[in-house]
């Protein structure tokens, strides 16, 4: 039940934007509520991004059983659109780091980018731990 | 709340960013109206997930509500501040049972559930209420009440429901903002009463 606004996090974030064609960057937790994003995201889409993205991560993942039978573990979704793509990875335990970009922008760079981002945001959620809920 | 950058292609309460937060799950059986609360009460533009059901779902899907043509296979999403203080967030489940795993996901961080249900089709209600039950989630009962379906006195669906006098049942028009409101005002109500530290 913490109101998560961390300016360091969205500071790497931004960093992250400076791949070509980048265009918005969100951390989410992985029960969809925003963390911190990108400059340029306001808190009411940055809060729709998180709990629809939050349902996309968890629909890919429930979706691992068409891939192999003891449901892999599920690493990246990437959503393609007309004008763009949607990337989501794993960022530490229990949050998501969710990219958007536009259609010319190299896959293959802005997922490594991804990831060493992921490496230098730690654990997004450590320094605000939710309060314990009744819910696991 | 310097992360965020309001534009006005997207008007909306702007949160302070000191609020409490809390996730509330919208629960209840296919057609209980539960994208209809979400949408009704948000202040932010709701998340829907709707798709039209298909010939595929007759004779698994319930098709009585004629004016229903679609139906929720992700989730729903909104928005509400309940005073300064509180914003709730809201995440609606789909309703059917081949959709519980997604439930199951949606409940995480939740604090409490609102069960949505139309007292036509209480048998519906109770797997709904086993699963929440299984997750450990505080909830209450909000009874829908439909147009032109019979009206039932609390205490007559309490006993058919065999419901314990701990558990809040409510009524609501899940169409009417002030109505789900309230009834959302009921659920948070009774997180007081339960949690060891109280929401302000
Ligand atoms: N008359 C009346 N109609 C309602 C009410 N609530 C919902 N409806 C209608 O009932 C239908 C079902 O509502 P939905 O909100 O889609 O129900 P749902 O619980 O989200 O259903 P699923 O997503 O399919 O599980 C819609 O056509 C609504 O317009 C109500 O309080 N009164
Ligand atoms: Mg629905």
């Amino acid at each position: 039940m913490t109101q998560a606004a961390r300016p360091n996090l969205s500071w790497i974030l931004n960093e992250l934007l400076d791949i070509l064609h980048a265009r918005h960057a969100l951390v989410l937790s992985a029960d969809g509520l925003t963390v911190a994003s990108s400059d340029g995201v306001n808190r009411n889409l940055a809060d729709r991004i998180a709990a629809s993205v939050s349902g996309l991560q968890s629909l890919s993942r429930s979706a691992g059983e068409f891939v192999t039978e003891d449901n892999t573990v599920w690493q990246q979704t990437m959503v393609q659109y007309q004008d763009g793509y949607l990337f989501v990875i794993a960022a530490g335990s229990g949050s998501h780091l969710v990219v958007s970009a536009g259609s010319q922008v190299d896959i293959e760079a802005i997922s490594y980018r991804m990831e060493k981002t992921v490496e230098r945001l730690g654990d997004p959620l450590s320094v605000a731990p939710r309060e314990p809920s009744t819910q696991g | 709340m310097q992360d965020y950058i309001d534009s006005d292609s997207d008007p909306g309460p702007v949160l302070r960013g000191n609020e409490r937060t809390v996730k509330i799950l919208i629960v209840g059986h296919m057609g209980a109206g539960k994208t209809t609360a979400v949408q009704a009460v948000s202040e932010i533009r709701p998340i829907k997930t709707e798709e039209v059901m298909t010939t595929a779902g007759s004779g698994i899907d319930r098709a009585d509500l004629p004016h229903k043509t679609t139906t929720t296979v992700a989730m729903d999403f909104g928005r509400v501040n309940l005073n300064e203080e509180l914003v709730l967030y809201l995440f609606g489940a789909p309703g059917q049972t081949r959709f519980f795993d997604i439930l199951e996901d949606l409940a995480h961080g939740a604090l409490g559930a609102l069960v949505l249900c139309d007292p036509r089709h209480l048998a519906e209600t109770y797997p709904i209420l086993d699963l929440v039950e299984e997750l450990g989630l505080t909830y209450v009962i909000a009874v829908n009440e439909f147009d032109g379906a019979d009206r039932y006195t609390e205490e007559r669906l309490r006993e058919v429901m065999e419901l314990a006098p701990s558990i809040p049942l409510v009524f609501c028009d899940a169409r009417s903002r002030l109505s789900t409101r309230d009834a959302l005002i009921a659920l948070v109500q009774h997180l007081l009463t339960k949690l060891p530290e109280p929401v302000r």
